[in-house]
């Protein structure tokens, strides 16, 4: 290799709540990317950032971790890259080591245990203006004699101490690598690190009193999970209520659009594969994205202020019940939206397994796409009338998405015995001091979120959009046929097909037909339904009114009660298996997500039918 | 004793962590999170249900665990007294 031509690079390191991330944001900027490391579902970010000479380094955000013994696949790979035997990731030419000046103790271990990898190395002492306030001073010259290692005082959030940083890391950037010193029993480190700590640090006065007073009111046993519904109840209203006029742009924009496509572009296949294959595809990814967005910033803010992990702690002993942990909760409550997101969300659970769990059993809370066909199917068969002081059509709904829950919780209950079988780390964890959120970041990580998903969950929308768009359209029937195109089209050959699959759960013709078309979105199911039945409507809600009437007398009860089980368990949307793939690496996740929701809304939609049609006769 | 009989707002000293066996991740993972024989913890806050999980400092920081992972350390009651002279 040759050493002249390639930039150095350097690894940013550091316990988690060091505010690594943070300062990565500093020093890179928009500068980075973010991408998987192969074969395993850890995340990359690498930057560019400037030293004070006007060159640049390669600068890699290695994952978060305690200490060089893993206990997840992050922890692996930010050991093996340190240790230089990662395979695609090159040693580090330099360490910068993220400590929190509130926390030296603990974060000094770490330090100690990088100091004898023998690699050229930069203490970054964050946080330093928290260490201040709390009434702490720390020795930075004595720190950096006992050490033996340069130490820079930082505030990432506000950009202090940044030059510095750049100043001291390329002085180590010319220094060679060491061979390792043995590696050392954790206890003398823990003794090491305590016996610097109380060297350097003078204290005076209660570190961390605001926390603590935060805590007694966000932990406490009753305002605790009252401000947790409070906010969640936040959280749900602007996902819903902010996204609608956004939502509303978009869908106006892109049928502006197919306006425009279907007068410029001579009719025929072309049209109507840019009209209702590609537009309608990039509009179908494109509306969910105000929705992501609101809830990836409410998630974003919970986290960075800290409150994430309270929310957690709160949680976690009804999680335990069905062997998830209290980290799976935010993740879950996101997938009421869209299961996309909360999949995307299930990053901050540690444990593989939890984590894995979690995304095999978020699909099954009801997400807002299933509304609409939920609307259409009780308004036509359900009467409205009241039970008690309900009304039974409200009371169906809320059953749906009770059915929903209680699916998930058996789902894990059974997968944790099964396919995710084997202990979880349990439920350890730091609760970092409260912070205000910082405006950059926020933005920095919305941006990433919003291009991942675009990125990795939007080419095989599109893709899928257009091959179903040809599946309903081609071939066309013959003139004079009274079949109607989508009988007579791949598609609805195919559902003639599946209809024997279908008809032992009651299931019709119908029914059959909008399997395949249903795998774009789920509410495609009353746009297909009214396709079928050949309703001409000019808007959606004339399309519904005439669905309802149609389906009432077209369908008998048992039908339509196993439909609605069946959309409560049935395998998701495309883009929610696009975006397990992209999170579990590989195409045999999403499979078996596939094949058990499957399986899953069979029985039950059986049994709901078969059950009915008993009991009513 | 252990930290599950500590009872909010004490403080107790860390006397020992098993770490035989089958929990020596978990004891590890402890170590890491801060805890060592001698050093001060406070129980700050417990779960709604059944106390747990359970939420305490220890020295700086504040750490959360459930039940059964804290039964791997075990702890001594410091008495207010001893701990308001040692203050001084």
């Amino acid at each position: 290799m040759n050493a002249v031509t390639t930039v150095p690079m350097v690894a940013l390191v550091g316990n988690p709540n060091a505010g690594k991330t943070s300062l990565f944001n500093a020093l890179t900027g928009a500068r980075q990317k973010v991408g998987n490391y192969p074969g395993v579902t850890v995340e990359r970010k690498v930057g560019a950032m400037q030293l004070p000479d006007g060159s640049n380094v390669e600068i890699v955000d290695l994952p978060g971790t305690y200490s060089l013994s893993p206990h997840s696949p992050d922890e692996q790979v930010t050991r093996d890259v340190l240790m230089g035997e990662h395979g695609i990731e090159r040693a580090p030419d330099a360490i910068i080591c993220v400590v929190d000046a509130t926390n030296l103790r603990n974060h000094l271990r770490f330090v100690l245990e990088l100091a004898r990898l023998g690699r050229p190395m930069v203490v970054a002492l964050n946080m330093i203006d928290l260490a201040d306030r709390d009434g702490t001073k720390v020795d930075t010259a004595r720190l950096s004699q006992l050490l033996g290692l340069p130490v820079v005082p930082t505030v990432a959030v506000r950009r202090r101490g940044l030059a510095d940083l750049g100043q001291e890391t390329a002085t180590m950037l010319m220094r060679e690598a060491v061979p390792a010193g043995p590696g050392a029993d954790i206890r003398a480190l823990q003794h090491e690190a305590q016996r610097i700590a109380d060297a350097v640090t003078t204290l005076s006065g209660g570190a961390g009193a605001a926390t603590r007073r935060i805590d007694n009111v966000a932990l406490h046993p009753v305002f605790g999970p009252v401000i947790l519904a409070v906010l969640l109840f936040i959280m749900f209203q602007a996902v819903f209520a902010w996204a609608e006029a956004p939502m509303a742009w978009i869908e106006d924009g892109i049928a502006a659009l197919q306006a425009i496509a279907a007068s410029v572009i001579p009719e025929g296949w072309v049209e109507s594969m840019i009209v209702d294959g590609v537009l309608a595809g990039v509009g179908g990814v494109v509306v969910f994205l105000p929705q992501i967005l609101i809830l990836f910033a409410f998630i974003l803010v919970l986290e960075q202020s800290g409150y994430m992990t309270r929310a957690a702690f709160l949680m976690d002993r009804l999680m335990a019940y069905v062997g998830l942990n209290g980290r799976a909760f935010i993740p879950l409550l996101s997938s009421f939206a869209c299961a996309i997101p909360g999949i995307m969300a299930t990053r901050s659970i540690e444990d593989p397994k939890d984590r894995l769990t979690t995304i095999l059993i978020a699909p099954l809370m009801t997400c807002s796409a299933r509304l609409p066909v939920y609307a259409v199917m009780i308004a036509a068969f359900i009467p409205d009338r009241q039970v008690g002081f309900a009304n039974l059509q409200g009371l169906v709904l809320f059953g749906l998405y009770l059915f929903g829950i209680v699916g998930a919780m058996v789902a894990a209950l059974v997968l944790r015995r099964t396919v995710t079988r084997g202990a979880g780390s349990g439920f350890m964890m730091e609760m970092p001091k409260y912070q205000w959120p910082v405006v950059r970041d926020l933005i920095i990580g919305l941006w990433q979120r919003g291009v991942v998903f675009m990125k990795r969950a939007g080419g095989i929308i599109l893709a899928s959009t257009i091959l179903l768009w040809a599946f309903a359209s081609y071939p066309v029937p013959p003139e004079g046929s009274d079949e109607s195109p989508i009988e007579y089209s791949i598609a609805g050959r195919i559902g003639s097909a599946l209809e024997v699959v279908f008809s032992p759960i009651g299931f019709n013709h119908e029914i059959s037909m909008t399997m395949l078309p249903t795998l774009a979105a789920r509410e495609v199911s009353v746009a297909a339904l009214g396709t079928i039945y050949s309703l001409q409507a000019d808007n959606e809600e004339a399309l519904q009114q005439g669905l309802v009437e149609r389906l009432r007398t077209a369908w008998p009860l048992p039908t339509a009660l196993a439909f609605l089980a069946w959309v409560v368990f049935a395998p998701q949307c495309i883009s929610t298996l696009a975006v397990v793939k992209r999170e579990t690496n590989g195409w045999k996740w999403p499979l078996f997500m596939f094949a058990y929701l499957f399986a899953l809304a069979y029985v039950m939609a059986g049994l709901t039918y078969w059950i009915s049609r008993a009991l009513i006769g | 004793m252990q930290i599950e009989d500590l009872k909010v707002g004490q403080t107790a000293s860390v006397v020992k962590i098993r770490e035989t066996g089958t929990h020596a991740a978990e004891a590890l993972r402890l170590r890491e999170m801060g805890f060592d024989e001698g050093i001060e913890i406070e129980l700050l806050h417990r779960g709604l249900i059944g106390g747990c999980p359970i939420a305490f400092r220890v020295g700086s920081n504040v750490i959360a665990l459930r039940k059964v992972a804290s039964r791997l350390i075990e702890v001594n009651v410091i008495p207010a007294g001893v701990q308001a002279e040692a203050a001084e």
